[in-house]
């Protein structure tokens, strides 16, 4: 999509790629925020995955895929985080009851419960769920993503909707994951 | 297809269908039932994911907080000789006349000010600690990607990058100055007319206009004299491109 030239054109086509990765900014710092479960992260992800997607601005060949593009990006970001990074431990119910207070005024206040407890997902849990409902991913999409058999994906994604239930007072389904496909 | 098939077909993918998922779900209202409030969660699950993340940011007590400071000197204090009643009439007239002044121009004022996002990026900017001073090569070659040469200065360069800035890219660099490591973003779509000083989140600094080049930022978290630094960096720096 971009050409690489020093030419008017180029410095165009430059200036719109730069224009459509802020219009996917909120949607990629939504989606950092759901993995890192930290604003602040989330931000600081999203501003790595900028700059890698800007050297890489070649790579993109039709804008309508930038959007699976970018997330894709941010979610490697993300992993990449914790790889090279010793990141400080944090007690969790802290971190929740810090997002909570923002996410609180974040507007459906009614929502809080199920913020709160998506945030409580284990990681394994959240990863595929934020990448499936905001990211949009297929199943085939987040096994190869996350290196997993796509019948260890849908496990994690019914595991992880399975606990969300008890918020809206259903009682969680038994556990019914397949002999042998352990995530 | 079994009841605990159907169940982990739902449960992974709600609004997901199969033939298979479709024949077991006509006989079977229990499955029917469970995918319905599948479904219904499923809803409230992608609507408390879709955070309004400029509202979230908005409220975030961590963001930083830049204030604009001004080149005047402080005024010096004076006793007043109005009487008690005099002075508190003065002072409710005043705080009307501050929220008049706040309320007219609430809706001018920038959400986020170029000094503000200066700084927000320079906090979220790792720089490794304690920083050794890098070769020139390595500020050379970041000057370079945006068209800039620098000549040669008396700092040491300890930290150089080409960084995401507002949607373009900008060379992000960090000289050592005394015991003050000052931060330089050279900010070439970002015009001023005047001089901005700034203070916040623990950084003095100043954003200084260039003549058809936008503008650079000098900061840092001791203080020094911004000016002067900016100055100097600005006499020390070339744009190959000619100017808009």
């Amino acid at each position: 999509m971009i050409q690489s030239r020093p030419d008017e054109s180029g410095e165009r086509l430059e200036d719109a790629f730069g224009q459509l990765l802020e219009s996917l900014r909120p949607d990629l710092v939504r989606f950092a925020y759901w993995l890192a479960r930290d604003r602040a992260v989330a931000e600081d992800v999203v501003q790595e995955a900028m700059l890698r997607a800007w050297r890489a601005r070649l790579e993109l060949k039709d804008a309508a895929a930038a959007r699976h593009w970018m997330l894709t990006i941010v979610r490697r970001e993300h992993a990449r985080l914790y790889e090279r990074k010793r990141l400080v431990t944090v007690d969790l119910s802290d971190v929740i009851a810090r997002e909570d207070a923002a996410l609180a005024r974040a507007g459906d206040g009614e929502l809080l419960d199920l913020r709160g407890a998506i945030l409580r997902l284990p990681d394994e849990y959240r990863e595929p769920l934020v990448m499936q409902v905001l990211g949009g991913y297929s199943t085939a999409e987040i096994a190869e993503e996350m290196n997993l058999s796509t019948p260890a994906v849908l496990t994690r994604l019914f595991r992880a909707r399975n606990r969300l239930r008890a918020i809206y007072g259903l009682t969680p389904d038994v556990d019914c994951e397949p002999e042998g496909q352990q995530p | 297809m079994k009841c605990s098939d159907a169940h982990l077909a739902i449960g992974a993918e709600p609004q997901g269908t199969s033939p298979e998922l479709e024949q077991h779900l006509r006989d079977c209202a229990s499955c029917t039932q469970f995918r319905r409030e599948m479904c219904d969660l499923d809803a409230q699950i992608h609507r408390a994911m879709k955070i309004d993340m400029a509202a979230l940011k908005a409220e975030a007590p961590a963001g930083p907080s830049v204030r604009l400071v001004s080149d005047a000197p402080p005024a010096s204090p004076r006793r007043s000789s109005l009487s008690n009643a005099t002075h508190q009439w003065a002072m409710a007239a005043s705080v009307l006349v501050a929220l008049g002044v706040i309320f007219v121009l609430w809706g001018a004022l920038p959400r986020h000010s170029l000094a503000a996002d200066v700084v927000a990026h320079v906090i979220s900017e790792p720089m490794p600690s304690p920083a050794a001073p890098l070769p020139p090569p390595a500020l050379e070659g970041v000057l370079q990607g945006a068209n800039v040469k620098m000549d040669p200065i008396n700092h040491e360069v300890l930290f150089a990058q080409t960084c995401f800035f507002r949607g373009r890219l900008v060379p992000h660099f960090v000289v050592r100055s005394g015991d003050a490591a000052v931060t330089v973003l050279v900010l070439q779509d970002e015009q001023l007319k005047r001089p901005e000083h700034f203070a916040g989140s623990g950084y003095d600094g100043v954003i200084v206009p260039v003549q058809g080049h936008g503008s650079i930022a000098v900061l840092s978290r001791k203080p020094i004299d911004a000016n002067r630094q900016a100055q100097e960096i600005l006499s020390a720096l070339h744009f190959l491109t000619p100017a808009a």
